[in-house]
C-alpha cells in the first residue's frame, strides 16, 4: 500500500481544484471554485493549512504572482499540481473505482438511486 | 475597527513568509462580503477567518512551543476539561463571562474618560512655571475665587516682579456666546474666539502649522486658527493671507489669517478656536486703553515664573504691589497652577465648563468597585460549583495530584474565562466606542483600543488571579476523605468569607442606588422648579451688531405685529447669561465700602419685567409713559433690599447712591421684583437690579410667542428680520433651552452615573443569584429531609431568606450614611437643592430585598420541587 498517497477528503477536493483552476490558482480563487462547485463554505484557514500541507508533501508548487488593487497591492501566490500530485490524484481515484467496481450488483440493484 | 483588530491579530501569529498572500484573499474575501453586507458584518466575518486560520501550519514556529509541545499533555487534559466544564454549564459559563466582559468593558471606557480629564494642560512646554493670576476676594459677605483680573496688573508686575520670566493676557469676547466667522460662501459658528496679547504662542506653545510664532499675533486684526477650525473653512490649503470676517455681538469686522496653529489632541482648559490679535477692533482698543490695577476683572492673565519661584510667596506679593499705587484695594491675587485649572478651580468667570475632580474620584470609585463586584461574583460562583467538582477533585487527587496542581487547574480555568471576556470585551469596545464619543465628546481611536490590549490583558489575568485565587485554593484544600464520602465539606471560614464578599456587594449595591437616585432627584428638581420667570416660549434673538442695536425701535414694532407674539423687549443679558456688569450701591452719598453692596446690574428696555413675567411685589416698573425718568430709575430685587436691610415698602421712592468712588451719581428705586434665578441653580439668588442707564446698548431682544405656533411665529420673525437687515444672519435659540445647558455637566454626570450604578447593580444580582444557587445546592439535603419529615416549602423559604435578610441588614447599616454623608457634599454644590429623606434610605434596601428575594424564590422554586429521593439516594 503506498501510505504517502493517502489524502484526505479535503485535501483531495483542494487538490483537485488546483488542478482544475490550472495557472489561475491562488488562495481566493480556489475557495471561489469549491464554494461555487461544492455548494459548501471554505474557511480561509482550512483551506491555506491544506495548501501549506500539501506543498510540505510535494503535491503543489507555489510561486509569486502580481498584486491588485482588490487586494491593496497584496501579491497573488499561484499554486499549481506538481506530477507528485496528480499521482496521487490518479492513486485516490483508482482505489475508489475499485472500490467501487467491487461492488456486487445485487447490492447496486437493489439499492438505486437517482 | 474589527478588521484592524483582526489583522494586528494576524500579523502576529502569521509566519511571515505566509502572511502578505494570505492577507490579500482574505482581503478579497472581505471585499466580497463587503458587496452584500454592512461594515461591520464583514468585519466580523474577517476576524471569523482570522480565527479560522490559528493553525499548527499556519502559525510561526516561535509560537509552536507553546501550542503543540509534548510536555503540555496535562496542560491537554486540564484545558480539555475546562472548556468541557464551561460547555456543560452554558449558563454559568455565559453569566461570568458577560460579568467580566462588562467589568472590563466598563473600566475600559472609565479609565479612557479620566486619562483624557487627566490630559488636560499637560501639553505646555515648562507647563510647571505657568501659572494663572487669580483673584479673591468677598462680596457680600461671601468668599469668590475669580479666574479673571484687572487689565492693568500685567505691566504692574511684569515690571516689579524680576521672578515673573514673561506674562500674557488672553480675553474672550465677554458675554459673547457665539462668534460667526464668515469666509466666501462658508460660515462657521464658533464659541471659543479669544483676543490675546502677541506673545500668547509663547506661553501656550501650540505647534504651528502655518505662520510665524513670534509675529503671528503682532499686527493688527490678525488672527490665528485651530487646525480644526481652518480644516473647516479652507480644507487643507494654506489660508495664510486671506480674510475672515468675525461677526459678534461687539460687531463685524475683518480679520487677515496670520497662521495656523496645531491643537488636535491637546486639550485646554481654554481649547481655543480661534486667537486675535489683542491690538484688533472696538475690544481690543478698549483693553489697551484701560490699565486698571484694580476692578475691572475680566481678563485673564498667564504667567511664567522662572526656575524655582515659590509661586505661593511671589503670588502674595502683587498684594503688596498693587497697595503701594492703590489706596484701598479690596481683592488680593495668587497663582494657579495651569494644570490645575480645568479640575481643581471653580472660578467665577471662568472660560469654559471644567471638569471636576469630585466626578473623577467618584468615577475611579465606580470603576473599582465595577471590577471588584464582577471578581466577587466570580468567586462566588467558582466556589458555588464545588460541590459539582469535588468528585473530580477527589479523583484527580487519588491519582497522585498535588494541592499545587489542581490550583494551577482552577487558576487556569479561570484564565480561560477571563481571555474569553476580554475577546468579548474587544467587540463590545469596538461596538459602543462611537456611542461613547458621541455622549462625551472624546475620541477612542482604532488603534487605541490595540495599544491597550495590552492592559485589557492585563486587567484580564489580575482579574483570574484575583477571582480564581479564592475557589482553586479552596476547592484544591477540600479532604479527599470528605469529598469521596460524600461529606459537605464547608469549614466555617469558608461560610464567613462568602458572607462578607455577599454583604459587600450589598453595600455597593446600596450606596450606588442612593447615589443614582439622589442625582435623578436633583435634576428633575432642577429642571422643574419655578425661576421666578417665565422660561417657556421665550425667543431670544441676538442683535449681534450695532446696526441693528440701534435700531431696537423698528426690531420691536416689526415683531410685535406678528399674530402670536405677545410681547418683545430688549435686555443686556439674557438669564441663563453671567451679568458680568456690576456696582456698589450706597443708602447715603457718603457712604463707603462696609455699607454698600454689591449690585449685578442689567440694562433693559421697556417691558422686559413684563416679557420674562417677572413678578413686581412693590412699587412699579418702567413706565414708557414716564420716559424722562427712566435714566435715573432702578428696579431691584428683594436680594437687594434685603442685602440694604430695608423692607420692600421702605426702599421704594428711595435714593440709592453709587460708591462714592464711582462717582457717587445716584439713582430712585422705583420698584422691587421678587427673586428669581437669573443665574443657574448652583450659585445663591445675588442682588440684581435693573436699569436704564444712558448709553447701555441692550444686546439681544426677547421675544414672547404662542408657543402653540411657533413655527410659524419664527419664520416670520426670520422673514421680517431679513428685510431688516439683509447682512445680517438671522440668529436665535429659546430661553428654555439655553437654561438647560447651564446643568449639561450635571446631567451627562447623572447619566454616566446611572448607566454605571445600572451595571453595578446587574452584577451585584448575578452575584447574588450565585451565593443563592450556591447556599441552596448545599442545603439539597437538608430541603429534601425537611420535606421528607413533612416542612412545606414555605417554612424552608422563610429559614432561607432570613439569613439573606440578616446581611441584607448588616450592609444597611453599613451603606447608608456613608451614602447619606457623600451625597450631601454632592447636593451641596448647588445653591438650591433637595433635602435627603427617609425615602433615601428605605428605597434602597427595598430595591435589595425585593431583588434578592425574587431570585431566592426563583432558585427555591426549583430547588424544592426536586423529588427527595434523588438527592438523598446516595446516602
Amino acid at each position: 500500500m503506498k501510505k504517502k498517497f493517502q489524502l484526505g477528503e479535503f485535501e483531495e477536493i483542494v487538490l483537485l481544484t488546483v488542478a482544475v483552476l490550472d495557472k489561475e490558482a491562488y488562495g481566493f480563487s480556489i475557495k471561489e471554485e469549491i464554494e461555487s462547485r461544492l455548494k459548501r463554505s471554505v474557511s480561509i484557514g482550512a483551506l491555506q493549512s491544506a495548501l501549506r500541507r500539501m506543498e510540505n508533501k510535494g503535491y503543489l508548487t507555489s510561486q509569486k504572482g502580481e498584486g491588485s488593487t482588490e487586494r491593496g497591492g497584496r501579491p497573488k501566490l499561484y499554486f499549481r499540481i506538481t506530477s507528485i500530485g496528480m499521482q496521487a490524484l490518479d492513486y485516490n481515484k483508482n482505489v475508489r473505482l475499485d472500490l467501487w467496481n467491487a461492488i456486487p450488483d445485487s447490492v447496486s440493484k437493489s439499492l438505486s438511486y437517482d | 475597527m474589527i478588521k484592524r483588530f483582526a489583522d494586528m491579530l494576524f500579523r502576529w501569529y502569521c509566519r511571515k513568509d505566509y502572511y502578505l498572500d494570505i492577507r490579500g484573499d482574505l482581503e478579497e474575501n472581505y471585499l466580497k462580503h463587503r458587496n452584500s453586507h454592512s461594515k461591520w458584518l464583514s468585519d466580523l466575518f474577517f476576524l471569523k477567518e482570522v480565527l479560522f486560520l490559528f493553525r499548527p501550519s499556519i502559525i510561526q514556529p516561535g509560537l509552536h512551543f507553546f501550542f503543540s509541545t509534548n510536555q503540555s499533555a496535562m496542560l491537554k487534559s486540564y484545558f480539555k476539561i475546562a472548556i468541557r466544564n464551561l460547555q456543560r454549564q452554558k449558563a454559568y459559563t455565559a453569566v461570568n463571562v458577560l460579568g467580566l466582559t462588562v467589568g472590563i468593558v466598563s473600566i475600559f471606557f472609565i479609565q479612557n474618560f479620566i486619562e483624557s480629564e487627566l490630559s488636560y494642560d499637560k501639553h505646555h512646554k515648562d507647563g510647571d512655571r505657568l501659572y494663572r493670576v487669580a483673584t479673591y476676594g468677598t462680596q457680600n459677605g461671601e468668599d469668590f475665587e475669580m479666574a479673571t483680573c484687572p487689565p492693568g496688573l500685567k505691566g504692574r508686575i511684569l515690571s516689579e516682579m524680576p521672578e515673573i520670566e514673561t506674562s500674557t493676557r488672553i480675553v474672550n469676547y465677554l458675554g459673547v456666546s457665539k462668534n460667526i466667522l464668515r469666509y466666501d460662501e462658508k460660515v462657521i459658528s464658533e464659541t471659543k474666539g479669544y483676543l490675546a496679547d502677541p506673545n500668547f504662542f509663547d506661553l501656550f506653545n501650540y505647534p504651528i502649522i502655518y505662520g510665524n510664532r513670534q509675529t503671528i499675533l503682532e499686527q493688527p486684526q490678525s488672527l490665528a486658527l485651530s487646525k480644526t477650525l481652518a480644516d473647516k473653512l479652507f480644507k487643507d490649503l494654506d489660508p495664510v493671507g486671506l480674510t475672515v470676517t468675525i461677526v459678534n455681538d461687539y460687531g463685524k469686522s475683518d480679520y487677515a489669517i496670520t497662521g495656523v496653529y496645531d491643537n488636535e489632541g491637546i486639550n485646554s482648559h481654554l481649547n481655543p478656536a480661534f486667537i486675535a490679535s489683542m491690538n484688533s477692533g472696538e475690544f481690543g482698543k478698549y483693553v489697551h486703553g484701560i490699565d486698571h490695577i484694580i476692578g475691572n476683572n475680566f481678563l485673564f492673565t498667564y504667567v511664567r515664573l522662572r526656575p524655582g519661584t515659590d509661586p505661593e510667596a511671589s503670588g502674595k506679593k502683587i498684594q503688596g504691589l498693587i497697595a503701594q499705587h492703590v489706596e484701598k484695594a479690596d481683592n488680593s491675587h495668587g497663582f494657579v497652577p495651569i494644570a490645575d485649572i480645568y479640575l481643581y478651580t471653580n472660578s467665577q468667570n471662568e472660560a469654559g465648563i471644567g471638569g471636576d475632580i469630585r466626578y473623577i474620584y467618584i468615577l475611579i470609585s465606580i470603576a473599582i468597585l465595577i471590577l471588584f463586584i464582577a471578581c466577587i461574583n466570580f468567586a462566588n460562583m467558582a466556589t458555588a460549583q464545588a460541590s459539582k467538582r469535588a468528585k473530580e477533585i477527589g479523583v484527580r487527587k487519588t491519582f497522585g495530584a498535588m494541592k499545587k496542581m489542581i490550583v494551577t487547574q482552577f487558576l487556569g480555568e479561570s484564565l480561560v474565562i477571563t481571555l474569553l471576556a476580554v475577546v468579548v470585551s474587544v467587540v463590545g469596545i469596538s461596538l459602543l466606542a462611537p456611542y461613547y464619543t458621541s455622549f462625551t465628546g472624546k475620541e477612542i481611536p482604532p488603534e487605541m483600543i490595540f495599544e491597550k490590549i495590552g492592559i485589557l490583558l492585563l486587567i484580564g489575568l489580575v482579574t483570574s488571579l484575583l477571582a480564581g485565587s479564592y475557589p482553586s485554593f479552596y476547592l484544591s484544600s477540600l479532604k479527599l476523605k470528605n469529598i469521596l464520602s460524600g461529606h459537605s465539606s464547608n469549614s466555617a471560614g469558608s461560610y464567613v468569607v462568602r458572607k462578607v464578599l455577599v454583604v459587600f456587594q450589598f453595600v455597593v449595591g446600596i450606596l450606588l442606588i442612593i447615589g443614582s437616585m439622589t442625582i435623578a432627584n436633583q435634576l428633575s428638581f432642577i429642571q422643574n422648579k419655578s425661576l421666578g420667570f417665565k422660561s417657556d416660549d421665550q425667543l431670544v434673538i441676538p442683535l449681534q451688531s450695532e446696526e441693528a442695536i440701534s435700531q431696537l425701535k423698528k426690531v420691536k414694532t416689526t415683531f410685535s405685529d406678528i399674530p402670536g407674539v405677545q410681547s418683545v423687549a430688549g435686555t443686556s443679558y439674557t438669564p441663563a447669561q453671567f451679568v458680568l456688569s456690576d456696582n456698589f450701591f450706597n443708602l447715603s452719598p457718603t457712604g463707603d465700602r462696609s455699607e454698600s453692596v454689591l449690585i449685578r446690574q442689567n440694562d433693559v428696555d421697556f417691558g422686559l419685567i413684563e416679557t420674562l413675567g417677572i413678578e413686581v411685589v412693590a412699587g412699579r416698573v418702567f413706565d414708557e409713559d414716564m420716559a424722562a425718568e427712566k435714566e435715573r430709575s432702578l428696579v431691584l430685587n428683594e436680594a437687594a433690599v434685603r442685602a440694604f436691610g430695608l423692607t420692600n415698602e421702605e426702599i421704594v421712592n428711595r435714593e440709592i447712591y453709587n460708591e462714592k468712588r464711582f462717582g457717587g451719581a445716584s439713582f430712585k428705586v422705583i420698584g422691587v421684583v421678587s427673586d428669581f434665578h437669573s443665574e443657574s441653580l448652583h450659585r445663591p439668588i445675588e442682588p440684581y437690579l435693573f436699569a436704564m442707564r444712558p448709553g447701555n446698548k441692550v444686546k439681544s431682544v426677547i421675544v414672547s410667542i404662542d408657543g402653540r405656533q411657533y413655527q410659524k411665529i419664527l419664520s416670520k420673525i426670520e422673514d421680517r428680520w431679513d428685510s431688516l437687515f439683509p447682512t445680517l444672519p438671522f440668529e436665535f435659540y429659546f430661553l428654555d433651552q439655553q437654561l438647560k445647558a447651564q446643568y449639561e455637566a450635571d446631567q451627562k454626570f447623572g447619566q454616566i452615573i446611572n448607566l454605571f450604578t445600572s451595571v453595578a447593580l446587574m452584577l451585584c444580582l448575578i452575584g447574588i443569584f450565585g451565593l443563592t444557587s450556591f447556599t441552596v445546592q448545599q442545603s439539597l439535603k437538608e430541603i429534601s429531609i425537611r420535606k421528607v419529615l413533612g416542612a412545606s416549602i414555605g417554612n424552608i423559604y422563610i429559614s432561607l431568606a432570613f439569613k439573606f435578610l440578616l446581611l441584607v441588614g448588616i450592609a444597611s447599616i453599613i451603606s447608608i450614611p456613608i451614602g447619606v454623608m457623600v451625597m450631601n457634599r454632592w447636593l451641596e454644590l448647588f445653591a438650591f437643592h433637595i433635602e435627603l429623606g427617609i425615602g433615601s434610605a428605605i428605597i434602597p434596601i427595598l430595591i435589595i430585598v425585593i431583588s434578592s428575594l425574587l431570585v431566592i424564590s426563583y432558585k427555591l422554586f426549583f430547588a424544592a420541587r426536586v423529588n427527595p429521593t434523588v438527592i438523598l439516594r446516595g446516602e
